[in-house]
């Protein structure tokens, strides 16, 4: 259990594990989430080409379907003639008829 | 992020095929490594192609045997090789080398020239004065003195009131301002009559200065004093002034529309062709055999393409594509008796100095010709100034 007080105790924030600590501090502080690492971002540009940002690997790669990984997270994007145009470390980008994105 | 680059080509390619197990992972590994990826295709679950640089292919080689998958380079592109084989032709080089030199020294001349804000002055006009005053394509602008060259043109047209001249990368951008032209003035001083426009039964007079010739219920002709400027004394000389006032009179105007019965209507048929030229500063070297007269049953579409990049500089190449669409005619008919009418009544309405209160629309045909007739009742000022002598 992690407690952050503020106020002298009045308000604190309950978090089950040290992993959510980056995600509550951005919605309390309003700080954007990219700042911390493992943090994904997916830019679609008009259902034709996907900029996935923060990306740790492929897991699945077919024409109809690609899993990213995002650490804990992925990103499943569902389409035809999906293909990746270029790959970088942390980023991807898509192209193809993108017909579903998925968070999980 | 993007595909491959002029830089990777100098680099080295190669498309690369991965098979095995699990060939994503590899690929994982591979841009974990920092590795540059591209164009990567999945051609099923086991099998992917990608392209990557050539300098990278070992270390790829390395990183599928540890993934248990088998590499395989199908192609190789730029690099080492391109460039030894580049070397081999000198005088490819050679003009490669003297393009890039000549490149700034060509931005010194003026090779496209732009004439804007030119309404009532032709374009073509400003540019032969340009040239008259020796500025134009193919000019050496760092010699020349703007200021003395807007001068030169303006001492040459006068209806420029003011233009500034503006070189910027070869392009040549010549701002002009039309002067506004005197209006004519109205001499009030000046004796006339007031006659009648056109034929009509007078129904009101109202003769602000002269005498008034004419009396309501009169019928007047066209041409006809309503009132006179010249006013008769008994004790001296008559005198003659400018006659204003307004004469308000019943006409009857009759005008008809014709439109031809059949048209012929062009439609777009068979397959459009184009050709090419090359134009050099001046010169302009066709490449095509043949005349460059327009083809007969073909509109011609002009397209010119300047070699250089937008608003940094531009070159005296420029390419010509001269597109033909062919058409054929087929007959239709598009009469609209109803918009004509609207039409007629329009323009009745725009010249009549007073308002319309009845009026009759008869359609009809002259041979191969439809004929629309309005005939109108009107009542307007039919008073109009004629100057003496």
């Amino acid at each position: 259990m992690f407690d952050y007080a503020e106020n002298g105790g009045s308000e604190v924030l309950r978090l089950k594990t040290a992993g959510e600590l980056p995600a509550a501090l951005c919605e309390r502080l309003k700080l954007p989430e990219e700042l911390f690492p493992g943090g994904g971002r997916l830019t679609l540009s008009g259902g034709r080409q996907a900029l996935v940002e923060g990306q740790r690997g492929i897991l699945e790669y077919t024409p109809g379907r690609i899993v990213v990984s995002f650490g804990r997270e992925k990103l499943s994007l569902q389409g035809e003639g999906l293909k990746v145009q270029a790959m970088n470390a942390g980023e991807l980008l898509i192209t193809g008829r993108i017909c579903a994105a998925e968070w999980g | 992020m993007s595909g491959m680059r002029i830089s990777d080509w100098f680099r080295g390619t190669a498309e690369v095929e991965l098979f095995g197990a699990f060939p994503a992972g590899v690929l994982n590994a591979a841009a974990a490594e920092g590795m540059k990826l591209w164009d990567v295709e999945s051609r099923d679950e086991n099998t992917l192609r990608l392209h990557t640089e050539e300098a990278g292919l070992a270390a790829l080689g390395r990183l599928a045997e540890k993934g248990a998958c088998e590499m395989r380079v199908l192609r190789r592109g730029g690099g080492r090789g391109a460039r030894r084989r580049l070397l081999r032709r000198p005088a490819l080089l050679l003009g490669a080398a003297l393009m890039a030199g000549l490149l700034p020294l060509s931005s010194l001349f003026v090779w496209d020239v732009r004439v804007q804000g030119t309404e009532r002055l032709s374009r073509a006009r400003v540019l032969r004065t340009l040239e008259d005053c020796g500025f134009g394509v193919g000019s050496f602008w760092p010699g020349r003195n703007t200021d003395l060259l807007c001068s030169e043109v303006m001492l040459r047209l006068p209806e420029i009131a003011w233009m500034s001249v503006n070189v910027s990368g070869s392009r040549a951008v010549v701002a002009v301002a039309e002067r506004t032209e005197k209006p004519v003035m109205y001499d009030s001083a000046r004796p006339a009559d007031l006659v009648a426009a056109r034929d009509g039964l007078v129904r009101r007079v109202n003769a602000l200065a002269g005498r008034a010739a004419v009396r309501e219920g009169e019928i007047v002709t066209a041409g006809q004093v309503l009132v006179s400027g010249t006013l008769e004394s008994l004790t001296g000389r008559a005198q003659q002034v400018r006659a204003r006032g307004a004469v308000m009179a019943e006409t009857w105007v009759e005008r008809s529309a014709l439109c031809p019965a059949r048209e012929e209507r062009k439609t777009p048929s068979g397959i459009p062709h184009s050709r090419f030229a090359l134009v050099l500063g001046k010169k302009r070297v066709n490449l095509y055999i043949g005349s460059g007269k327009t083809i007969d049953g073909c509109d011609k579409i002009i397209s010119e393409y300047t070699l250089g990049l937008q608003g940094l500089f531009s070159t005296p190449l420029r390419l010509v594509r001269e597109r033909f669409v062919p058409y054929e005619t087929r007959p239709g008919d598009d009469y609209d008796p109803g918009r004509t009418g609207r039409q007629l009544y329009a323009e009745l309405e725009k010249s009549t100095e007073g308002q319309i209160l009845s009026y009759t629309l008869t359609p009809g045909r002259r041979g191969e010709v439809h004929v629309l007739t309005l005939r109108a009742h009107c009542l307007e000022n039919i008073a109009r100034p004629r100057e003496y002598g």
